[in-house]
């Protein structure tokens, strides 16, 4: 594996020109390095071509750059901020369908003006991801609007740094058009006041001040339910609210009141929020890295006592991410990132990282191109090495552990017979996996009477999924993590 | 001309300066304009946590940032950089408070620039009426700066350092609330991006998988120079002060200059601050009353932020954090109970929560008794011994009694002595009692066993350059050796026992090196039994015969070596010290199960345990031993041919 060598002098142009304003554009440039280059240049001309021809972009142009120190002999309104250099050897060797199923897409965004082509590994590491950096989840975005449109309110869940913020962000702009979708996080607002004033800014486009003041002279139900109102009237279709960190309020909330006191805040809230949404007839999503049952349960709130619309939330648990060409995909994630696989290298990490669990393994190719840019290049051997040490140090995966625990702390046994179990999955070859039944035998045996529940948890919770009756890990870079826990602590267990 | 600047405060010089003395972050510098680039066009926002020590040049790279952006054509259309003054987050008690600070300086930054709206915008931020920890003052900053930005249509690139102050700056029972604000404000304030920096390890609230910040930041860590970019900072020195011949002193290719650079490299630690240091230390007498005031000035202008870091303790942990910054080397839990006399059951707890607020790291286990702790910030342990009076400061002192020889230090310091006497005003006068605290100091290490072994190891001549090999029948060579060392053997002249116990070891080395480890070890064995008959030896040829035998042959020699020497030779207990030290950190990165990856961090902690003043040496003795065992693993057609 290497970097992008974007200082190749020669190469060819594909520039996408606003009709309008020929200074507003965008260009591609494929590089190339040696006469090996020409057949894949060639392979890749035709596709664009083709793409550009039935799809009657005629905004694009081609040119011959000879050196691209000289862009500007090409075209003086060439925009260099806006130039995505490739290699023609990043695309080399893909077949034809492959590679229109890469390249259209991205020639439709140049088209649209967007000059960000590929996801980059460090695009969105910590951050909700957005654009071109949201990688897949089509099927359960159709999903998720598909129950919407049904009537049915969700409680989205999946372990922190899974991306549901960025889903439920992703979902804002899917229902654009059937639904008026509002997202609502709630994390730094430490009382409903603060939450109406920042709803009535949201409804009215009010700065904050006036906001507040309204509040404060109407009182946060009344502002709050305004506020819904306002914003259901303003827009034709059916409302949904999507609440971020519901839980994390509910926390702050906590700060300064007794038990009670915080009991009762929270019901009150709730059942206002209840009342607002079948006034305007809204439907819900809640979503949170924190569980929303859990912490009412936690709190002391008897389920009878939470409004029925917050009782009846349909849990929808995020899967692993799961990509029709996992292949192609982590191929847009090097383009994006910059990193040129040589001879096995992406076959190496389909097999080997892949992008179930997108969190840790981005934060690993990101790691990865940051040592690139200090030693240029690791065979694949040092690759694994950089990998093990990755995985060794990574706390990304430390919450499944935290899982284990809670679950055996309510179940005696629970923790050790899923462990056992995992270890099973984990110690055969990837995508082999085990028995279904053998899992809901071993857990029913383990703890008796909890077999199939435990066994709903296990996939809901793990990146596993069921495939042709067998159980087996929906992520490799999990698979060798929980391989490596179990090196060390098989002995223990 | 020769300017007298030494030490430089990137936050004053200028642009050119700062691109001058730009050296060893190219890679890091180009990645982060390059996401600046793309994140002005992204929807996505990421921001970015740069890590490492003091000195190590955070800010010098965010300076070089801060100016690329205002002079780029396409980042300056793009963005509005803000850079917080250091000491700017020290006030910060809440996220509210911090972009009362960004807006504050924002208007700076407008009026700097000729920008109209400037008085218009520090009106707005006048007019704000809300105490600090409301909740509506965090509302109408994050309202009036996406207006400003937005008005623009630029991004608001926030250039802020000690990430970990802010975060101690919170009240712990608001802690919660303030770090989820800053994260409400990262996830969704598109008009902002950060880019933070921190001289910790570890950071609690965004290493903690359970924190709610936990990955938020895109993280890189500045790495120390290496030998060749010392001399390459050398050469920009001497560029930038007028003082070119002195920059060439290390930057050249000669022999000379490359042992000089590799002395300067191992006792600056690759540290940029250390070799700027260095730098002025190496004029004599005046570089070194100057650096002595300008270290002082340094450790003062970091009292803020230390006194504040302090100041967020609890009695006791500041008692643990106070034992350790005067302690001369990292401690035990034991150790600290006797310093602070605080009850040894109840310390694991404190230090946990000094390990969770970065002041301290586990250098050796992973926490509780046996641990050993030091301080994450190594200035800190130097400030904190200069606030308490220790006048002296270790790092000059060590520095000048290894670049320096005896007589130069003592001709120095009669030099400084006869002009105490002369009359001098008191600010002279107390420049001058200092360096002389100094130069005594680095005398009196110069002349201490010690000192003397570290000197030798560090200006060890490096190897000449040898013409290619030739034709040279090794087979032959080694034949001939093997007859000569057992002739030398069989003779029983005491004479010649240190002689023949060197060859030994030459020739078992040569008999390891091509793969005859039977006959090797036949060889070591001989010379070992000469050593417990208590063969004389040269204070020359022992570094070199126990690094053969550290290079060539399996570890349980070099542990009977030292022993041995520990035992029979009282004159080479530091050379053995120095030994067993480096087979301590090779153990302790021995794999020791399957989870082969922690052994590299294990050796890091092992190699953190030993006294500053040898772990340069032990470093790079147990990275040779390293690669020898790798090569020696590897099957013999396939090995590259050794770098001489």
């Amino acid at each position: 594996m290497r970097l992008r060598n974007s200082s190749l002098r020669t190469g060819s142009l594909l520039t996408c020109f606003e009709p309008a304003d020929r200074a507003r554009n965008r260009s591609l440039l494929f590089l190339v390095s040696g006469p090996a280059d020409i057949e894949p240049l060639t392979a890749l001309e035709t596709v664009c071509r083709r793409s550009i021809e039935s799809a009657g972009l005629d905004v694009f142009e081609w040119n011959a750059l000879s050196d691209q120190g000289q862009l500007a002999e090409v075209d003086p309104l060439l925009d260099a901020s806006r130039l995505t250099r490739l290699e023609v050897v990043e695309l080399a060797g893909i077949a034809l369908a492959d590679l229109e199923r890469l390249l259209v897409p991205v020639l439709e965004r140049l088209a649209r003006g967007e000059a960000d082509l590929f996801p980059a590994a460090g695009g969105a590491v910590g951050a909700p991801a957005e654009g071109i950096q949201f990688l897949g989840r089509e099927a359960e975005l159709a999903d998720l609007a598909r129950r919407i449109e049904v009537g049915e309110d969700l409680l989205l869940h999946a372990p922190r740094r899974s991306g549901k913020t960025s889903v439920l962000r992703q979902l804002e702009k899917r229902l654009e058009g059937v639904r008026a979708a509002v997202y609502l996080n709630l994390e730094r607002d430490l009382s409903p006041h603060d939450i109406a004033a920042r709803c009535w800014g949201l409804a009215t486009g009010e700065r904050y001040r006036p906001a507040q003041r309204r509040v404060e002279e109407l009182g946060w139900e009344q502002v709050l339910a305004e506020s819904f109102r306002t914003l259901a009237s303003a827009r034709s279709s059916p409302l949904v609210l999507l609440l971020d960190e519901l839980v994390f309020f509910f926390q702050n909330l906590r700060k300064g009141a007794d038990e009670k006191e915080h009991e009762e805040a929270v019901l009150a809230f709730l059942r206002k929020l209840t009342g607002i949404l079948e006034d305007v007839d809204a439907h819900l999503v809640v979503a949170g890295s924190l569980d929303l049952p859990e912490y009412l349960c936690s709190v002391g709130i008897d389920a009878q006592e939470i409004p029925p619309r917050f009782r009846g939330l349909q849990p929808y648990s995020l899967p692993p991410l799961a990509v029709e060409s996992p292949a192609l995909e982590m191929r847009r994630v090097l383009l994006g990132t910059g990193l040129v696989p040589e001879v096995g290298d992406l076959e190496w990490l389909v097999e080997t990282v892949d992008l179930g669990i997108p969190y840790p393994a981005l934060r690993f190719l990101d790691q990865l191109a940051a040592r690139l840019r200090t030693v240029g290049r690791l065979d694949r051997e040092r690759m694994t090495a950089f990998l093990d040490e990755f995985l060794d140090e990574t706390d990304a995966f430390d919450e499944f552990e935290e899982h284990l625990a809670r679950k055996g702390a309510l179940l005696p046994g629970a923790r050790r017979s899923v462990s056992q179990v995992l270890d099973q999955i984990a110690e055969r070859p990837a995508d082999e996996g085990v028995l279904e039944r053998w899992v809901r035998e071993r857990l029913e045996r383990d703890v008796p009477g909890h077999g199939d529940r435990l066994l709903a948890w296990l996939v809901e919770t793990f990146p596993l999924r069921r495939e042709e009756g067998r159980i087996v890990f929906a992520s490799h870079l999990f698979q060798r993590w929980w391989r490596r826990q179990l090196a060390e602590t098989g002995a223990r267990r | 001309m020769s300017s007298p600047v030494l030490f430089y405060n990137p936050r004053e010089a200028s642009a050119e300066v700062l691109e001058a003395m730009l050296v060893g972050r190219d890679e890091v510098v180009s990645e982060l304009e390059e996401d600046l680039r793309r994140q002005s066009r992204s929807a996505t926002r990421q921001h970015w946590l740069i890590r490492g020590p003091r000195g190590i040049g955070k800010t010098h790279l965010m300076g070089i940032l801060y100016h690329r952006v205002r002079q780029n054509g396409a980042l300056s259309a793009a963005y509005l950089p803000v850079w917080l003054s250091e000491s700017e987050v020290y006030e910060v008690y809440s996220v509210a408070i911090l972009l009362l600070g960004i807006a504050r300086q924002l208007v700076e930054e407008l009026r700097n620039g000729g920008d109209s709206g400037a008085s218009a915008m520090e009106d707005r931020i006048r007019e704000l009426e809300h105490g600090g920890d409301d909740p509506a003052l965090f509302e109408e900053l994050c309202e009036v700066l996406r207006e400003e930005a937005g008005r623009r249509g630029k991004i608001l690139l926030v250039l802020m350092e000690n990430l970990d102050a802010l975060f101690s700056g919170f009240a712990k029972q608001r802690s919660g609330q303030e770090v989820r604000r800053l994260r409400s404000l990262l996830t969704e304030e598109k008009h902002f991006l950060f880019l933070s920096t921190t001289p910790t390890r570890y950071l609690a609230q965004i290493s903690d998988p359970k924190a709610p910040l936990y990955g938020h930041l895109k993280e890189r860590t500045l790495q120390t120079l290496t030998e060749d970019q010392v001399g390459e900072l050398f050469r920009s020195l001497g560029k930038v002060t007028g003082q070119r011949k002195r920059g060439e002193l290390l930057a050249g290719s000669s022999e000379e200059g490359r042992l000089r650079r590799r002395v300067v490299h191992r006792l600056a630690g690759g540290n940029p601050r250390s070799v700027v240091m260095a730098f002025s230390v190496i004029a004599g007498v005046p570089g070194v009353k100057a650096v002595v005031e300008e270290m002082s000035a340094l450790l003062d202008a970091q009292t803020a932020y230390f006194e504040a870091r302090l100041a967020q303790l609890a009695p006791r942990e500041r008692a643990i954090v106070a034992a350790m910054a005067l302690a001369p080397n990292n401690l035990t839990l034991q150790e600290i109970s006797r310093l602070t006399r605080l009850p040894e059951r109840s310390l694991s707890t404190q230090t946990d929560r000094l390990i969770e607020k970065g002041h301290l790291a586990p250098v050796e286990g992973e926490s509780g008794k046996g641990t050993i702790y030091e301080l994450t910030d190594g200035l800190f342990r130097v400030w904190y011994q200069y606030r308490k009076g220790r006048r002296v400061l270790w790092p000059i002192v060590h520095f000048l009694s290894i670049w320096f020889s005896e007589e130069e230090l003592e001709r120095d310091l009669s030099n400084l002595l006869s002009e105490g006497i002369r009359e001098l005003d008191l600010l002279e006068g107390s420049r001058t009692a200092m360096a002389v605290r100094h130069l005594r100091k680095a005398l009196e290490w110069a002349r201490s066993e010690e000192g003397k072994l570290v000197r030798a190891e560090l200006w060890k001549p490096t190897l000449k350059r040898l013409p290619k090999p030739g034709k040279l029948d090794i087979e032959n060579v080694i034949s001939n050796l093997e007859k000569t060392t057992r002739g030398l053997a069989a003779h029983s002249d005491p004479r010649l026992a240190g002689i023949g116990m060197s060859m030994e070891v030459l020739t078992g080395s040569m008999l390891a090196a091509t793969g005859r480890e039977e006959k090797a070890e036949e060889f070591i064995s001989l010379a070992t039994a000469r050593l417990m008959a208590g063969a004389p030896l040269s204070e020359k040829t022992l570094p070199q015969m126990l690094h053969m035998i550290l290079l060539s042959f399996d570890r349980k020699w070099i542990q009977t070596w030292t022993a041995l020497l520990s035992i029979h030779y009282p004159d080479a207990a530091e050379t053995a010290r120095l030994y067993r030290l480096v087979v301590e950190v090779l153990e302790a990165g021995d794999g020791g199960g399957a989870r082969e990856g922690r052994s590299a961090a294990r050796q890091r902690r092992a190699l953190a345990r030993v006294p500053p003043e040898l772990r340069r040496s032990v470093e790079e003795l147990v990275a040779q031993a390293k690669e020898s065992h790798r090569r020696s693993r590897e099957p013999r057609g396939r090995r590259a041919p050794q770098q001489r």
